[in-house]
């Protein structure tokens, strides 16, 4: 016993390890450097071209001209003090930059996997219940024909509907800009209401997929023998639906959702783009385009624990559901 | 149970959202300013004016970012010892300067009685020291570069000498962008890049930073009450975030934004609206790398394909007529020193095709590639991935007189290293600062100096040399009689339009909007496109700063 959790910490470290170095090397790899930037992205943007004396010097100033494992140690080093180093565009503490953006993504995030996992559990049941009905077919042939619009094309189409011609929600930021807040509760509306058509556009891209999953484990579920035991015991419609068939149905959706918030973390960046939401995705393309080492690294370090952890998370979850896993 | 109080909660937040979006969102459809008392002349004062935000650093000197346009933010804080107007450089911080007749000695005469925002008193030893700092810790923008001053010294209190190394032509526009810091501030700052102190924004400047916030990419300045030069026209200037400039402006959240051609004659029609052309100061070029493909240094292969590309036709079909077609001579049309009798390279590809034979490109194996001893004219042309139209245009004219192109798109950063690295064949890259001092002919054309200097745009073309072109460059940095001085450069674009080391293939030409009744004191500056970027478009327009 003593032995195999030791190998298991073992095995995290290495993949810590390897991960670290992947998210050192490979922004590394890209061509160009920070400071050598020549050419405007679109027409009209406004650049400023550094000389070579600027280029050596900032190199230097951040120590990019040492030799890469000389670097990479370094890095390893200030990591273990939990210095993630300064980001190079924007000047600041890495650490600072994510503590700055990472909770507006959250916000969409887990916001966004509350409701498509609700609404998509709701509906799935829903359809299973009335499977091959007319309700059924339209909801699932509506659902699929939905999954296949791209979730930047969706927001963009709420933007217009909601923004530009309804003029309901607010067409980009997470607060209104130099806003005097009366109270706190002012503050958080205004929040969900910069929030409200990020979240709804993530939570459309999801919702088919729980629905589908939902419907078709649920649809698998009733077929088993304990359910019709349950209903041959006389049980009511509604116990046996929620009780036996739903519970046991839940359990990939569960896992499904901690998997989606890993992979919205990462996903977000095109939403965030569409609303000029000033959440992490957002900051990690800025970093991407301005060659930003410590900052990409910094976040991706956030996106990958963030990712251990609803996985972690979804463990523990899994253990509530379903008696059978010991953890 | 536990899960269904969750799914009842989740839908009570839903409907919470549903409830407040609704509210909140009528509340601002009313806040929204009417459009009334529009008059021809438009307003020439605001209280506040919005403008479209980002995040591009903390306004000073060593903090804003490298992308867009930081250092106009910068501009309103600090003050130069001279300024830009429409038609040239005017005394600012300095009240006025002789130039001793070697050319190297430049004696300014301060203003008196300038205060930093926070009451000390400006002299001439911040200007020193800013000089001296700023060798030690290069700002992102507007440092001297090493090579140029020899030393600075403080005459008296209200007066300062720059001592330079050689005559430097540009010594004058270069301050321009030099910003002075105060000593008493930054003398004791180690590490200016990380200094994100409220006092690294003390400056002489007519605006204070009233508010940043870095997430969300708002600044809000407010009018400098002790500034020393001339009013405020606008008290207050706000950058707020839109994700869509064109639709802010269309809901009076912002009150200035660049129109695309296509919605151009929505805004004409508005008579409440003033639709005005930038200055083409923002271009395109074509490099050639005639290290990489030595055929290229015979320039009359260089002509054929200044003859072959329509310029014009790529204003019009990717521009969308928002542009001007590019000049051999390099500088656009509204330069300011622009020669306007120059070869002109107007689309003939009956010409290119002479010029091609000509030089004993043939097409001897009936591909319709033209070759020469076992070499085909056929290349690759890099380009970033938002030139990918301008870069098919130019393979179907280059096909027509037997050139093959390849089009390869690059991500940004990537082509740029290419550039930098002489890594390509052909490669189109586009950037600002067509407008600045017309040294750039020199450092974008000359292989003369090592370094690109500060007012550089634009990168250096490869494999190129002309020893004329070289000595003329070096002529016009020592000149320094502004007639002269022009003479050479008017010189130099002859050389250029002959020889076609580069091909700017068009200027862009955008649309600025603006409610006039809301602020009409827009300006441009006349080396540079964007009005919202020159600080005289905030004030009062008489005195020092007066229409000229």
């Amino acid at each position: 016993m003593e032995r195999e959790s030791n190998s298991c910490t073992c095995r995290l470290f290495l993949t810590l390890f390897v991960l670290l170095a992947i998210n050192f090397f490979l922004p590394r790899m890209m061509p160009g450097d920070p400071f050598s930037t020549t050419s405007a992205d679109e027409a009209g943007e406004e650049i400023i071209v550094m000389t070579e004396e600027q280029r050596l010097y900032y190199m230097h100033y951040y120590g990019l001209d040492n030799p890469l494992p000389e670097q990479f140690l370094m890095y390893m080093h200030n990591l273990i003090k939990g210095d993630l180093g300064r980001s190079i565009y924007y000047k600041m503490p890495v650490k600072e930059v994510i503590k700055l953006h990472l909770p507006w993504t959250m916000l969409i995030v887990v916001g966004a996997s509350l409701i498509s996992t609700s609404l998509g559990v709701g509906l799935g049941t829903l359809s299973a219940k009335n499977r091959k009905k007319g309700r059924d077919r339209i909801l699932m042939s509506f659902l699929i024909a939905f999954a296949e619009i791209p979730s930047f094309l969706l927001g963009l189409i709420l933007l217009l509907i909601f923004s530009v011609y309804l003029r309901l929600f607010p067409l980009a930021g997470a607060l209104t800009p130099f806003a005097d807040y009366s109270g706190p509760a002012k503050q958080l509306l205004d929040i969900l209401y910069h929030a409200f058509l990020p979240v709804l556009t993530l939570s459309l891209a999801q919702l088919t997929g729980v629905y589908l999953l939902t419907r078709n484990t649920l649809i698998t579920v009733t077929t088993k023998d304990y359910i019709r035991t349950a209903k041959a015991k006389g049980l009511g419609e509604k116990l046996v639906w929620n009780r036996h068939a739903l519970r046991n149905a839940l359990l990939p959706v569960v896992t499904r959702t901690g998997f989606m918030i890993g992979i919205m973390m990462g996903g977000v960046v095109l939403v965030e783009t569409v609303f000029a939401y000033p959440g992490i995705g957002l900051t990690l393309r800025s970093a991407v385009v301005a060659r930003d080492y410590p900052l990409i690294q910094g976040i991706l370090l956030v996106i990958a624990i963030s990712i251990l952890l609803c996985n972690l998370l979804v463990d523990k979850i899994y253990g509530k559901l379903d008696p059978r896993v010991v953890i | 149970m536990v899960k269904k109080k969750l799914i009842a909660l989740f839908f009570c937040l839903a409907a919470l959202l549903l409830i407040t979006a609704g509210c909140i969102g009528q509340d601002e459809a009313q806040a929204e300013p009417s459009a009334k008392n529009i008059s021809e002349t438009g307003s020439e004062h605001a209280d506040v004016v919005y403008l479209s935000g980002g995040d591009y650093g903390y306004p000073q000197p060593f903090t804003i970012y490298p992308r867009g346009p930081g250092s106009s933010k910068v501009g309103m804080i600090f003050d130069s010892l001279v300024e830009r107007d429409e038609k040239g450089i005017l005394p600012w911080l300095a009240k006025s300067w002789n130039v001793s007749s070697n050319g190297k000695e430049y004696t300014f005469n301060l203003r008196k009685g300038v205060t930093w925002s926070d009451g000390v008193l400006f002299t001439a030893n911040d200007v020193k020291f800013t000089f001296e700092y700023e060798q030690k810790n290069l700002p992102v923008s507007g440092g001297i570069e090493a090579g140029v001053v020899d030393h600075v010294q403080v005459v008296d209190p209200n007066t300062v000498k720059f001592v330079l190394k050689q005559p430097v032509s540009t010594f004058l526009y270069k301050l321009t962008g030099f910003k002075i810091l105060p000593k008493h501030i930054y003398k004791n700052v180690q590490d200016p890049v990380g200094f994100l102190d409220p006092k690294a924004v003390t400056g002489t400047g007519p605006f204070l930073l009233d508010e940043y916030n870095k997430e969300h990419g708002t600044y809000r300045f407010v009018t400098n009450e002790n500034f020393w030069g001339p009013d405020t026209a606008v008290k207050t200037v706000e950058f707020i975030p839109v994700s869509d400039a064109l639709i802010a402006f269309e809901q009076g959240k912002i009150d200035f934004t660049g129109v695309s051609p296509d919605t151009l004659e929505r805004f004409r029609a508005d008579p409440a609206i003033r639709v005005v052309q930038q200055p083409a100061f923002w271009g395109y070029q074509f490099y050639f790398n005639m290290n990489k493909c030595p055929e290229l240094k015979d320039r009359k292969i260089r002509q054929a394909f200044a003859y072959a590309i329509d310029r014009a036709e790529l204003v019009e079909k990717i521009a969308r007529g928002a542009g001007k077609p590019g000049k051999m001579g390099i500088l656009s049309e509204d330069h300011l020193w622009y020669n306007p009798t120059q070869p002109e390279y107007a689309y003939n590809p009956k010409k290119a095709e002479a010029l091609l034979e000509e030089a004993g490109w043939l097409d001897t194996d009936g591909d319709g590639i033209r070759d020469k001893e076992g070499k085909k004219l056929s290349y690759v042309l890099s380009l970033g991935s938002g030139e990918v139209r301008i870069g098919e245009l130019l393979k179907e004219r280059l096909k027509e007189i037997g050139i093959d192109i390849q089009v390869r798109a690059l991500e940004g950063k990537s082509r740029d290293a290419n550039l930098r690295n002489g890594d390509f064949e052909l490669l189109i890259s586009g950037f600002g600062g067509w407008g600045r001092d017309a040294d750039y002919l020199r450092t974008r054309y000359c292989d003369t100096d090592s370094q690109a200097g500060s007012v550089a745009s634009g990168a250096r073309v490869f494999g190129y040399h002309n020893a004329t072109l070289n000595a003329l460059a070096a002529q016009q940095l020592q000149e320094t009689d502004e007639e002269k001085r022009k003479e050479i450069i008017y010189e130099m674009q002859l050389v250029l339009a002959e020889d076609v080391p580069a091909i700017p293939l068009y200027y862009t030409t955008s649309y600025d909007a603006w409610r006039i009744s809301k602020y009409d004191g827009w300006m441009n500056m006349y080396d540079h496109h964007a009005r919202t970027h020159s600080i005289l478009s905030y004030l009062k327009r008489d005195g020092l700063a007066k229409k000229r």
